[in-house]
């Protein structure tokens, strides 16, 4: 039974690149394969050159003092938060907010083979991020010291070990999630919505700034911070000589890790059916006429994509780090603006001709990073029939989707452009460019992200976070609008740098702004064409 | 109001639907009969412009649904046998969603939104969000979304199911009172019951293609619609 629900869940995760949404059948082999293998190995190369990169610093000061375990110790700790933190919001959908639960209730079947398939897709999707986490991290660690039979056994041990444990923490995580929403009213259910959301990402932010200066403590300190662990923390201590290859303290992790996890499992069996089946309709406000509002048709299509938008806490989580990063900046920038100045202008050789250049790529950068646009279509699922259905044309439904990420983005992005420009005193032409430029850029990265969606959307999910993680559509999305402001800043550094123009920043202003004019243009005429025609044909 | 001149629609090598007519004037209440798949819900969606037209014609009050779907939608309601709605949202969101799209004025919206969930027994649920709620209530809000903006033709695919005895009553009796105003209505129904008592006309389609169509009287003569349906099934088996 639980093979056969473990088969099931797992073919919902592999149904969009297996199975044609149109007739129905099963892809090309070969087309799957070879978009399957693309699709991850840009994925996994990502993920291992920057943990290699990283590992590669942590190591050489933690050999020198013969602090191998501190350097497994923490690049497991790495692992286990990033598997963690990307799986925690997988298992709130995925666990306790599925679709088919009441289809699988219904049917004789044990609860805790629904718990099992349920978690195996978990266990997937953390044990995946972990090891390729881990496997740079090891490899480095095979680079610098002696390979014996224990340690080989200690590494393997390891991976399997980080593993469980991110699927121990996304569990009770996810079920910390769960029941903090579910003890909530409908009314205030938006609101703890938005609060896990937000802290969430104040927690991935807070983690991301301090990564880097933990790890130049490390480096500037690691024989100091060996023997602080070794006398304050003595269990850590363990943990680490049992991962770096003392197999008898490994039994002892391996003995509390399957422990554990069996009690939690234990405890999960016996909680889950009550949660799942609680009645989830909480109090709600009375209805009096005064709710009955009217609005024009483009607010009222703008209203229906904002509640989209905020009734799903991993749309927000994953699809808007462009604004958040900006927000970031923002403050750190009211604070620190003359600071980070200073080291700009140190990066780029005092040559303040870059600076206007730098400006609009940095903010062009991160507008990117918002991909709000690319899983909307795949958000619409089972009620594409309401607007299919109703007097509304497709660009209508294309242009309020580009309104909603141009909204969300366009706000922090004004911010911020002024910050810049007072903080590098800029002159007017230039801040009248850098806010045209980075005005006109949100529009194309909206486009970008609805276009790609359109080509591919995931119309049969049962969970959300089927279509809002870091799927294809939505690092396409970022990796693209990355690109096109990274390749152009570069490019004028250049020409800056080998024309020795005294005034060539202005031109390139103007040349960047036609550019964006045009592919803004461009990306809007696709849109009305191709973009209605596959909206139609849904 | 509803003209559906020689309309096919193919499934790769299957043909959901063969070559079908059906008119239907101002005023008439028009029910659509068949067995699972016969191509029942294939000709309603087309009808409502969810899916394309490869061969034939649809024109709602004249005007073709593939040349000007904007225009038609704007003449019909429709509600689908499985009322997949904005989760969400509360009930009265989605019914002020509506209303907005098909540019009902507040005061009229107001009006006719508490008259019709007072006759469902959903008013107290309006406030809730769609996700507490169950099948029929669902359906119920279906139901009170096509009649906000009083449209001319009510397009509806198994309109009575998950639907408990009050409402299924109540919706009886908007039907008659729509199609006596000068509205009209097409739906499909398995229960004949229903179809035989309700309807001015039916039509029925057996594996994608009409067998009979006309007035009940004309359909069923001197037997039940039941026995002439099962007949006529069974000569197509």
């Amino acid at each position: 039974m639980t093979r056969i629900l473990i088969k099931s869940q797992l073919l919902q995760f592999l149904s969009s690149s297996l199975i044609d949404k149109k007739s129905g059948k099963r892809k090309s082999q070969i087309r799957t394969i070879i978009i399957n293998i693309l699709t991850v190995s840009i994925g996994i190369l990502a993920i291992y050159f920057a943990v290699l990169k990283i590992s590669k610093e942590l190591i050489l000061p933690l050999h020198e003092q013969h602090l191998e375990w501190l350097y497994l110790l923490m690049i497991s700790f790495l692992a286990i938060i990033v598997g963690t933190m990307i799986s925690i919001f997988n298992t709130h959908e995925v666990v306790f907010a599925p679709k088919d639960n009441d289809l699988l209730l219904a049917l004789p079947v044990p609860v805790r083979s629904i718990i099992a398939s349920r978690l195996s897709y978990i266990y997937i999707i953390g044990g995946t991020i972990s090891t390729l986490i881990m496997i740079p991290g090891l490899r480095v660690y095979y680079d610098n010291v002696y390979i014996s039979i224990g340690s080989i056994v200690a590494a393997v041990s390891l991976v399997i070990i980080v593993s469980i444990v991110v699927l121990m923490l996304a569990t009770v995580g996810g079920w910390v999630c769960a029941a903090f929403m579910s003890r909530n009213s409908n009314k205030s259910k938006k609101m703890t919505n938005a609060l896990m959301t937000i802290g969430s990402m104040a927690v991935y932010y807070y983690l991301f700034v301090k990564i880097t200066g933990i790890l130049g403590q490390v480096m500037d300190n690691a024989g100091e911070l060996g023997e602080k662990v070794k006398s304050s923390n003595h269990l850590t201590y363990l943990i680490g000589k049992a991962i770096s290859g003392d197999i008898r303290l490994l039994m002892v992790v391996w003995i509390v890790v399957i422990a554990c996890s069996l009690l939690l499992f234990f405890i999960f069996e016996k909680k889950y059916l009550g949660y799942i089946t609680r009645q989830k309709a909480g109090e709600a406000k009375a209805f009096d006429v005064g709710q009955i509002r009217a609005k024009s048709l483009a607010n009222t299509l703008l209203f229906k994509e904002f509640k989209r938008y905020l009734s799903c806490a991993s749309y927000i989580l994953n699809c808007s780090f462009g604004t958040v990063f900006m927000m970031v900046l923002s403050v750190l920038m009211l604070f620190k603006g003359n600071d980070i100045f200073k080291l700009i202008e140190l990066m780029i050789d005092s040559n303040m001709n870059f600076v206007p250049i730098l400006n609009i790529s940095l903010i062009c950068i991160m507008i990117s990073l918002n991909t709000i646009t690319a899983p909307s279509i795949s958000l619409e699922g089972s009620n594409l029939w309401i607007l299919q259905s109703l007097p509304i044309s497709e660009w209508t439904i294309i242009k309020t989707k580009i309104r909603l990420h141009y909204f969300i983005t366009i706000v922090p992005v004004l911010l911020f452009d002024a910050e810049l420009l007072v903080l590098s005193r800029q002159d007017l032409f230039v801040s009248v460019m850098t806010v045209l430029i980075t005005m006109l850029y949100p529009l194309f990265t909206a486009g970008l992200g609805l276009f790609i969606n359109l080509l591919k959307p995931k119309l049969n999910w049962t969970s959300e976070s089927a279509v809002t993680r870091l799927n294809m559509g939505i690092i396409a999305t970022m990796a693209l609008g990355v690109a096109i402001p990274l390749i152009i800043m570069i490019e004028s550094m250049k020409i800056i740098d080998s024309f020795q123009i005294e005034n060539a920043t202005k031109p390139l202003m103007v040349s960047y702004c036609i550019f964006e004019i045009l592919a803004v243009a461009g990306m809007m005429l696709l849109l009305k064409t191709l973009g209605v025609k596959k909206l139609r044909r849904f | 109001m509803l003209q559906i001149n020689n309309l096919t629609k193919v499934y790769g090598e299957k043909v959901a639907v063969n070559d079908l007519s059906i008119h239907i004037k101002p005023g008439e209440l028009y029910g659509f009969i068949g067995h699972n798949g016969a191509g029942k819900t294939t000709t309603i969606k087309s009808c409502c412009g969810i899916i394309d037209v490869e061969k034939g014609e649809i024109k709602i009050d004249g005007v073709s649904v593939k040349d000007n779907p904007i225009e038609c939608k704007k003449k019909i309601a429709y509600i689908p046998d499985n009322p997949d709605l904005y989760e969400y949202m509360t009930g009265i969101q989605f019914l002020n969603f509506i209303a907005d799209i098909f540019g009902v004025d507040k005061q009229t919206r107001s009006e006719r939104i508490v008259k019709y969930a007072d006759m469902f027994g959903i008013t107290d649920s309006l406030s809730e969000l769609l996700s507490g709620y169950s099948h029929g209530m669902k359906q119920k809000l279906a139901i009170i979304s096509a009649w906000v903006h009083e449209p001319k033709l009510i397009i509806m695919d198994e309109p009575f199911v998950g639907l408990d005895p009050k409402a299924t009553f109540t919706l009886k009796e908007m039907m008659r009172e729509h199609c006596n105003k000068g509205g009209s209505i097409f739906f499909s129904t398995h229960v004949l019951d229903v179809a035989e008592k309700l309807c001015d006309k039916v039509a029925i389609i057996i594996k994608g293609n009409l067998v009979k169509c006309g007035t009940v009287e004309e359909v069923k003569g001197d037997d039940s619609l039941e026995s002439v349906f099962l007949e006529m099934e069974g000569n197509n088996d």
